[in-house]
């Protein structure tokens, strides 16, 4: 009953304070409760803490990196960028406005003048080019550190993506679905096959992380990202690529429509869900 | 004559060595089997090669290319090239496979869906 009533908070949430359309609110009780019900030991934002939810040694090992990040320089380096201005003197906040808690919240959402999903990575990244200054890489780097900066200011803010009730973002929505639940690769797995049948098992080494919650805390800081030149910090679209090749797929451009499609599909399973900061990942 | 008689083993030699044109044409007589397009002057390993690719172009349409079929495709052509025939077909015939199953895959996919609930 308890686990049946926080998935449809989350529902609840989109549909009084959005216009997203019934299916999408029934898509989102169904995921949100599939996975209350199978692990009935856990509330609703605990899944924000991905695969150490499942494993107590694993989370302990998580608590402790957790202490002293070891991303806390990028997250500061992002503050500073975003606060630097551009060579015409504005900055970000002629963007996205000075309230930097509620500019993750606003993202992915449903950008009716281009027709299309508008990530916080693809909103940057306009911005730059709007004020004159040079694009940036959308995996890694400046663009990561600045994300990053807006998920850890963004913390406790709650999940709210809305998909309205227009044929085309409906489209864009039902393609991200299909993308996360479709087969693909030479080892034929689907997103889902992992992060929904197999959440809480191993796959080697790694345990694998419920999708209810991914997007709470992206980017992230992956040690396996930290080996050789690597800093570590990496985007979301920079792990659907990595998750893609693990599967034998070929990956796609990360910002393209298909990453876009399934960011904005898989975070409005997460609604009513808070966004807890920018995390680590092994 | 010494030297008429010099030139013409030479020749033959070439002719029958492994880079010589009667010696390639003995070779690809072996590689040819079923799908061997007759009225299509490509030789067999360029064949496997051209079909992986228009395979794989079509994998690449529907969205669902595999990660390694045009790296295959890449090193059966420098096989070919290399002369190493077989080779390059053996690995040509995969990467066309490769870039059929994952035209399947497309097909299916659009009734993927939750099956869990």
């Amino acid at each position: 009953m308890k686990s049946v009533v926080k998935s449809l908070i989350g529902a609840g949430l989109m549909l009084s304070v959005g216009t997203s359309t019934a299916d999408v609110a029934e898509d989102i009780s169904r995921f949100q409760s599939y996975f209350l019900k199978t692990y009935p030991h856990l509330s609703l934002q605990d899944f924000q803490d991905g695969p150490y939810t499942f494993d107590a040694d694993k989370r302990q090992q998580f608590q402790a990196v957790m202490e002293f990040p070891p991303f806390e320089d990028f997250v500061e380096r992002g503050g500073k960028l975003w606060s630097k201005p551009f060579k015409n003197g504005k900055t970000f906040a002629s963007c996205f406005g000075n309230d930097t808690a509620k500019v993750r919240p606003n993202f992915p959402r449903w950008d009716a003048q281009k027709s299309k999903v508008i990530t916080l990575e693809a909103a940057i990244q306009n911005c730059l080019k709007s004020n004159g200054e040079a694009k940036w890489g959308w995996k890694k780097g400046k663009m990561a550190y600045v994300s990053a900066y807006l998920t850890t200011q963004a913390d406790g803010q709650i999940i709210n993506v809305v998909v309205p009730n227009n044929p085309k973002a409906q489209a864009a929505y039902e393609e991200g679905k299909k993308f996360f639940y479709a087969k693909r690769g030479q080892l034929n797995m689907a997103c889902a096959n992992c992060h929904i049948d197999n959440a809480s098992k191993r796959a080697r080494g790694n345990v694998l992380s419920a999708a209810l919650g991914q997007t709470t805390h992206f980017p992230v800081w992956r040690g396996k990202w930290a080996k050789a030149k690597g800093d570590g910090f990496g985007t979301l679209h920079r792990r659907f690529g990595g998750c893609n090749k693990q599967v034998r797929a070929k990956p796609f451009k990360s910002q393209g429509r298909e990453y876009s499609n399934l960011e904005y599909f898989l975070t409005a399973m997460s609604n009513g869900m808070t966004y807890n900061g920018t995390a680590y990942r092994e | 004559m010494k030297k008429t008689l010099l030139s013409l083993v030479i020749s033959v030699l070439v002719a029958f060595s492994s880079t010589g044109v009667i010696a390639t044409e003995m070779r690809d007589a072996e590689m040819r089997d079923a799908n061997f397009d007759w009225n299509n002057s490509m030789s067999p390993a360029g064949q496997a090669i051209e079909a992986a690719k228009a395979e794989n172009k079509k994998a690449k349409k529907v969205s669902f290319e595999w990660r390694d079929t045009s790296k295959m495709i890449k090193k059966a052509t420098k096989l070919a090239k290399a002369g190493k025939i077989k080779e390059a077909i053996k690995l040509a015939k995969k990467a066309k496979r490769q870039a059929m199953n994952a035209q399947h895959q497309a097909m299916v996919a659009k009734n993927a869906g939750p099956h869990l609930f």
